[in-house]
């Protein structure tokens, strides 16, 4: 059997497993706050069935997922739900059924896009910020674009620039920092470097393009694929030497583990078994006993919140052991749901007040555990749950590195 | 290293997790999703606890009176809103509004009061799915005859949109809104109202209430206790708020405790070397990581929750390849009665070891707890809840 049926067969029983349980619409962070979205379980598995006999569907509900993967990590039967999704809505826009106006259309390519945005913001990070952060241009992009007027849009910072010293001696590392790292947080993914040194790696950054999550979300598929191919070239050579692969951003690690192998391109085979979260690479290193222990002691208290496509990796949380390997840092696991930004989702005027629904649960124990010091700030690797539970909570958020940085002395 | 890794998050692999946190083990669990409680009722049931035991190598004859006794003492302290006796059963609603004999109930769900009832009022919110509120309210009026039953229709804005839409309302929805303050607040009033419209009486005022997990949340709790109303829930057709509700709070107490809980891996094989575990392979995205540990608890949940793959030729304990007893004939007429391959299962000794054909531990660091135990119907015996329960914290004292 080629692969191609294999797949068709992998899926068509991962189909089969649903047993109609609805745990998956009782956990779904969409249906929860917004009636009109069916369901995982209907737009998924159920609709499945007669899209395999060819009865196409109205894309536009399919559009409300948010693709956090809730469901996915719910389902006790393993139904891989967000991908009967996304390849109904891959397949009715190359079909062209799924015709948007020219606004959104014009959105896509811009939320899409998060590197254009990237290179544009940082040339003129300043200015750019300013810009942003005025209400009339806010309100100017919402009635041209679409784009929520109170969304939280990140700063735009200095440009990421790896330094690829290379030493033939010590061990390598390849390291994918992501969009928003790179545009946004250019401080974390020198951290996540110095950390990588301080362990003895020489890291290696290549000029890798979107990993191809908000493309994906906005539609933009065949980008998506090009960006994906140009991605794997450049991994293909580090790959085949046995070097790991590690990125800072759960949504990038999600998308290298689970859906570049699917491409056919040199380095496919390879990149599931060699991509690594940063955590889960650290806390592999010190199984190994390899992990540098030289820590100052701490006294900092904080809440710890799960990306959604981190617990979709199925590694749990090693960033909570290590971060209780600090002397004197208390981490505290909030135990929390979706955050409701979804990465570009909630900065659609369409999404916005929903995304604030869906992660009212979390800004609630957020706020809480600020008052009751059960913690001073908050900490996560994602980049986009950083910034919504800032704007919905008010709480400081850091990235965990900084931990790292902290208890090492390297600053 | 971990101190021991748990196979499956259901009921068994929760309390078995709990148990050994609380012994100061480092414990890691790992389940493939949120497991079987999210479809069940919440509550616990032992069945006829004392004809099961005496029935050979039914999971209630491995272990003795006193372990039961000390399971349920433990479950009473980590859930102490959960009512029940042993020895003594209580009494719960179906989803059709019919009676039923339980063991465990949250108390939320008790519904004896409904004996001393003069009057019931049966709230129906509006779109409740899989709720039939005029046949619910027959039954009631036919198991209650002293009783006058009134059904009291709810209809709330919040959901108007689906209402519009014709669709059915989760009950998972509605008890979301009801632990809100605004949820909170509209019931307040509500049920104030619904018995002061309905009813005369100072006394005898029973209120059915399908949805509300009460038990589970205590601003409604709170509420119902200072309206001084007894307000009674019927246990529900999955997805249920109950099961749900006494998932997440388990897997919290897990948590709390230390525990690491792993969601959406896959265990599959083990490196296995005279007679010992060594560690299990943990499929996710790609990477399969082995994971050491110095004992394991197996929990996945048998043929119900996919611990065992029945294939055409073929069927099989995927993460231990555990030797399974396997009835002589599957099937019997008789669509809802007894069935053999429920009996399907693990045969273990005293221990919770898993047992070869021959009658030797297969095992010596592995403990097999829950549905995934040989010899016994869950659905026919009514003690699924028991066995997960005391098999479970077993397998966790074992650690």
């Amino acid at each position: 059997m080629n692969r191609k049926s294999v797949d068709a067969v992998y899926k068509a029983e991962k189909l089969d497993a649903c047993i109609k349980c609805s745990a998956c619409i009782a956990e779904c962070p969409v249906a929860s706050v917004n009636p009109s979205f069916p369901g995982p379980k209907a737009a998924g598995p159920d609709v499945q069935r007669l899209r395999l006999e060819g009865i196409i569907f109205d894309a536009s509900v399919l559009a409300l997922c948010s693709n956090c993967k809730t469901c996915e990590i719910t389902c006790p039967s393993g139904v891989n739900i967000t991908d009967l999704i996304m390849e109904a809505r891959r397949k009715a826009v190359i079909s062209g059924r799924n015709k948007k106006g020219l606004r959104y259309q014009l959105r896509a390519l811009l939320l899409g896009r998060a590197e254009y945005l990237g290179i544009l913001g940082t040339v003129w990070a300043p200015v750019t910020n300013f810009v942003l952060r005025k209400k009339t241009v806010r309100v100017l992009l919402e009635k041209t674009l679409g784009i929520g007027r109170k969304a939280p849009l990140p700063d735009y910072h200095q440009k990421f620039y790896a330094q690829n010293y290379s030493h033939a001696e010590t061990k390598q590392v390849v390291y994918f920092p992501g969009c928003y790292a790179t545009y946004n947080d250019a401080l974390t993914a020198q951290a996540v470097v110095k950390v990588l040194e301080h362990n003895g790696f020489s890291v290696i950054t290549p000029s890798f393009r979107c990993c191809g999550v908000p493309l994906q979300s906005n539609d933009q598929f065949a980008q998506a694929e090009a960006n994906a191919l140009h991605n794997l070239r450049l991994l293909a050579p580090y790959l085949e030497q046995g070097i790991p692969l590690v990125a800072s951003c759960p949504s990038c690690t999600l998308i290298l583990k689970q859906e570049y192998p699917n491409y056919c391109s040199p380095g496919a085979d390879s990149i599931a078994l060699q991509t690594y979260d940063l955590f889960e690479f650290l806390w592999e290193l010190y199984e190994k006993g390899e992990l540098q222990q030289d820590f100052w002691s701490s006294s900092q208290m904080v809440g710890y919140h799960a990306p959604c496509h981190l617990k979709a990796q199925g590694i749990g949380t090693p960033v909570v052991r290590l971060l209780r390997l600090i002397p004197g840092l208390q981490v505290n696991d909030l135990d929390s749901v979706c955050c409701g930004l979804s990465g570009s989702y909630g900065f659609k005027e369409e999404n916005y007040e929903l995304g604030m629904k869906i992660g009212e649960p979390l800004f609630g124990k957020v706020r809480r555990g600020l008052l009751a010091s059960d913690f001073n700030e908050i900490t996560t690797e994602c980049g986009t749950c950083n910034i919504q539970i800032t704007h919905g909570s008010g709480a400081q958020v850091r990235h965990p590195i900084w931990y790292f940085i902290e208890a090492y002395g390297l600053s | 290293m971990w101190d021991g890794i748990i196979v499956g998050g259901g009921l068994a692999g929760l309390v078995a997790g709990i148990t050994a946190a609380e012994r100061g083990k480092q414990v890691l669990l790992v389940a493939e999703g949120v497991g079987s409680l999210s479809f069940a009722s919440g509550v616990i049931d032992f069945g006829d606890y004392y004809t099961l035991r005496d029935k050979r190598r039914h999971p209630f004859s491995l272990i003795s009176e006193d372990q039961v006794s000390i399971a349920i003492t433990k479950w009473q302290e980590i859930c102490p809103f959960y009512k029940g006796s042993w020895g003594r059963d209580e009494l719960v609603l179906t989803p059709l509004g019919e009676t039923r004999p339980a063991g465990y109930v949250p108390h939320s769900l008790a519904a004896q009061p409904l004996h001393e009832a003069r009057e019931i009022i049966l709230i129906a919110p509006q779109g409740l799915k899989d709720f039939f509120p005029r046949l619910f309210a027959s039954n009631l009026a036919l198991n209650f005859p002293r009783a006058k039953v009134t059904i009291k229709p709810l209809h709330l804005e919040e959901f108007d949109s689906q209402n519009r839409l014709g669709k059915s309302i989760l009950a998972t929805d509605y008890a979301r809104y009801w632990a809100s303050q605004e949820g909170t607040d509209y019931l307040r009033w509500f049920l104030r109202e619904a018995v002061r419209e309905l009813s005369g009486l100072k006394e005898g005022v029973v209120v059915v209430f399908p949805g509300l997990s009460a038990s589970f949340k205590p601003l409604v709790n709170d509420l119902l206790v200072t309206l001084a109303l007894t307000v009674i829930e019927p246990t529900l057709f999955p997805p249920s708020p109950v099961g749900i509700d006494l998932y997440q709070y388990l897997r919290k107490k897990f948590k709390d405790l230390g525990g690491e809980y792993l969601i959406s891996g896959k265990a599959k094989a083990a490196v296995m070397k005279d007679g010992y575990c060594h560690s299990i392979a943990l499929q996710s995205q790609g990477k399969t990581r082995q994971l050491k540990a110095k004992s394991f608890v197996l929990a996945t949940g048998g043929l119900f929750g996919g611990g065992i793959q029945v294939g055409p030729r073929t069927i099989r304990e995927e993460v231990f390849d555990c030797p399974l007893f396997l009835p002589k004939s599957w099937t019997e007429d008789g669509f809802l009665g007894p069935q053999p391959y429920a009996q399907t299962g693990i045969e273990v000794d005293e221990d919770l070891h898993p047992l070869n054909s021959d009658g030797r531990i297969y095992l010596h660091n592995v403990y097999v707890c829950g549905r995934t135990l040989a010899h016994w119907d869950p659905w026919i015996d009514y003690c699924g809840g028991g066995v997960a329960l005391t098999t479970g914290y077993l397998a966790g004292s074992k650690l």
